[in-house]
C-alpha cells in the first residue's frame, strides 16, 4: 500500500512532555483523524512532521520523501492549516495571493479567488476585520491553492461554529475524492472525524494508544452496561476503562462479539470516538 | 525570498506612512536646528532600522514563522529576507535623507564649518552605523525572539554612548579629523562585511532553533 504519510518509532523528550515511540501511516486516498486531548502530543507530532522541531529518533517519510532530505518537495506537495490564522493582521487577502504565488511554484490564483467567493470573503479588506471562521476559511483557502496532495490540518475547526464546520467539512470530502490526496485532520472535536475520517489514531500522553480504521475500531469496541452486583464478576482483564456511580457501570470493551458471547445477560452498546477516548484518558474514575 | 520580502513590505506599508508623516514633522523641527542636515540623516536612519525589527514584531505577533516554514520556504531564506529588507531600508533611508537634507540646507542656508564634505561624511557614518546595529541585533533576534530582545536593544543603543562618555572621562582625546575621515571611508566596507559574518550566525542559530 502507499502511504501519504509514514512515521517510525518516532520519539522526541522536552523537559515536561515526552513522544514516546509514535508510529502512525496515513494510506494514499484518506483522511485520518489525529485525536487525544489538549497536550496529548498531536501538535508536537505535526511540527516534527513538518520539521519545525527535531526529533530524537525515527524516521517520518511524507508522500514517499524523506521528510529533511526533501523538505522543499514535500512542502511544495502539502497544504498545512493550523489552530490559528497565521496571516498578519494589517494583510488583504489579495496580497497573501501575491506573497503566495512568489513562494509555491503551482500557486493558483483564479482558484485561489474562487474560494474567496465560495467562502464569502473580500479580497480586499484587511484581515483585521475578520472573524475567527473567516480566517480559518482564508487559510483552507490559501492551503489548498497550490494543489497540494496532502492536507495537514492542527485542530482547525475548533472553536468554530457547526455551520462553518459543515462547510469546511464538505471541502475535504471533495478533495479527498482523487484517490492521489490524503488528509490528516487532528482534532479534539471527535464528533467531526466520526463524520468524515477513515483512520483514527488516537494518542494520549505522547503515546499511540491505536491507529487504526474507523469501522473496525467502531465494530470492536463496546459500551457493557451493568448493576454493581454484575461488575465484580466481570473478568477484570476485559476492562478497558469504566465509570461507575450508584445505579450502575459502563465499561469500555473490546472484541464486543465475543463479549456478547461470554455475557450473556448484560447489555453491549456501541460506541462513540468520543466514549473510546474518554474511557481511555478518564476511564476507572468513579463519578 | 522575493515572497518573504514582499510580506514585508505589504506588512510595512501602514507603518511606512505613519513613519514618513513623523518624519514631515521632524524635517519641519530640524529648519530650527544649528545642524539641520545631520539630524534629518539621522533619524531617518534610525527609522530604518526600526522599521526592521517592527517586521519581526509583526511575524511574531501572527505567528509566522511556524507558517513560513510549513511552506517551500528554508530557514536560510528566512533568515536572508531579513538581511536583504534591512539592507534595502538603510539604502532607502540614505535615498530619501540625501535630497531632504540637502533641500532643508539650501533652505536653512551653509552651516558653518558643516560643507558638502563633512555632510557626506557624516551620513555614511550614520548609515554605517544604523546597519552596524542590524549586524548586531539580528542574531540576538532569531536567537530569543524580539520580544525578549526589546532590552537588550536598550543595551546595544546605549553601550556605544556610555563607551564614548567613559573614553573622554578618562582622557582619552578624540582622535584627529584625518582619521576620522579614514576611518569613515573603512566603515561602509567594514560593516557590510559584519553583516555577512553576522548572517551566517543568524543562519546557524535559526537554523538550531525549534518553533
Amino acid at each position: 500500500m502507499d502511504y501519504a504519510i509514514e512515521i517510525n518509532n518516532l520519539s522526541k523528550r522536552f523537559e515536561r512532555f515526552h513522544l514516546n515511540n509514535v508510529n502512525l501511516a496515513l494510506p494514499k486516498g484518506s483522511i485520518m483523524g489525529f485525536i487525544g486531548e489538549n497536550g496529548a502530543g498531536k501538535t508536537t507530532t505535526i511540527k516534527l512532521m513538518l520539521n519545525l522541531l527535531k526529533a530524537d529518533l525515527g524516521s517520518i517519510r511524507i508522500l514517499g520523501l524523506d521528510h529533511v532530505r526533501d523538505e522543499k518537495k514535500i512542502k511544495e506537495a502539502t497544504g498545512v492549516v493550523f489552530d490559528e490564522s497565521s496571516f498578519h493582521e494589517n494583510m488583504k487577502p489579495k496580497q497573501i495571493s501575491k506573497v503566495l504565488g512568489r513562494i509555491y511554484k503551482e500557486w493558483d490564483e483564479p482558484l485561489f479567488y474562487e474560494y474567496l467567493e465560495r467562502f464569502r470573503l473580500p479580497a480586499n479588506e484587511d484581515i483585521k476585520g475578520f472573524s475567527r471562521g473567516m480566517k480559518m476559511k482564508l487559510s483552507i483557502a490559501a492551503a489548498l491553492s497550490h494543489h497540494p496532495k496532502l492536507l495537514i490540518l492542527d485542530e482547525a475547526t475548533s472553536g468554530l461554529d457547526p455551520i462553518i464546520r459543515n462547510e469546511i467539512l464538505d471541502i475535504f470530502r471533495e478533495f479527498i475524492q482523487d484517490e492521489d490526496h490524503s488528509i490528516l485532520f487532528s482534532s479534539h472535536i471527535t464528533g467531526d472525524l466520526e463524520k468524515t475520517a477513515d483512520y483514527v489514531a488516537f494518542i494520549h500522553e505522547g503515546r499511540i494508544l491505536f491507529s487504526r480504521s474507523k469501522d473496525e475500531l467502531i465494530d470492536d469496541y463496546g459500551l457493557l452496561l451493568c448493576g454493581s452486583e454484575d461488575f465484580k464478576s466481570i473478568d477484570k482483564k476485559d476492562i478497558i476503562g469504566y465509570r461507575g456511580n450508584r445505579f450502575g457501570y459502563e465499561i469500555l470493551i473490546r472484541n464486543k462479539d465475543q463479549m456478547k458471547q461470554k455475557y450473556k445477560g448484560l447489555t453491549i452498546d456501541s460506541v462513540t470516538i468520543e466514549d473510546i477516548m474518554l474511557f481511555y484518558v478518564k476511564g476507572e474514575e468513579s463519578i | 525570498m522575493i515572497g518573504l520580502l514582499l510580506k514585508d513590505f505589504y506588512i510595512l506599508k501602514q507603518y511606512l506612512k505613519t513613519m514618513l508623516l513623523m518624519a514631515a514633522f521632524f524635517v519641519l523641527i530640524s529648519t530650527g536646528l544649528d545642524n539641520p542636515a545631520e539630524f534629518i540623516s539621522g533619524f531617518i536612519v534610525l527609522i530604518c532600522v526600526m522599521m526592521t525589527i517592527t517586521s519581526f514584531s509583526y511575524d511574531a505577533l501572527a505567528n509566522w514563522e511556524r507558517y513560513a516554514l510549513s511552506m517551500p520556504v528554508t530557514r536560510k531564506e528566512i533568515v536572508g529576507s531579513k538581511y536583504l529588507l534591512s539592507l534595502i531600508l538603510c539604502l532607502a533611508g540614505a535615498a530619501v535623507s540625501f535630497p531632504v537634507s540637502l533641500a532643508v540646507l539650501k533652505m536653512t542656508g551653509p552651516v558653518e564649518g558643516f560643507g558638502m564634505s563633512e555632510y557626506l561624511y557624516s551620513s555614511v557614518a550614520l548609515i554605517s552605523i544604523a546597519y552596524l546595529y542590524i549586524a548586531v541585533l539580528l542574531p540576538l533576534i532569531f536567537k530569543f525572539g524580539v520580544e525578549k530582545c526589546r532590552l537588550i536593544m536598550i543595551a546595544v543603543f546605549a553601550a556605544p554612548t556610555a563607551a564614548l562618555i567613559a573614553l573622554s572621562k578618562a582622557g582619552v582625546s578624540m582622535p584627529s579629523e584625518a582619521s576620522l575621515k579614514a576611518f569613515i571611508q573603512l566603515l561602509p566596507a567594514l560593516v557590510i562585511l559584519l553583516n555577512l559574518v553576522s548572517y551566517f550566525i543568524s543562519v546557524r542559530i535559526f537554523s538550531a532553533r525549534e518553533i
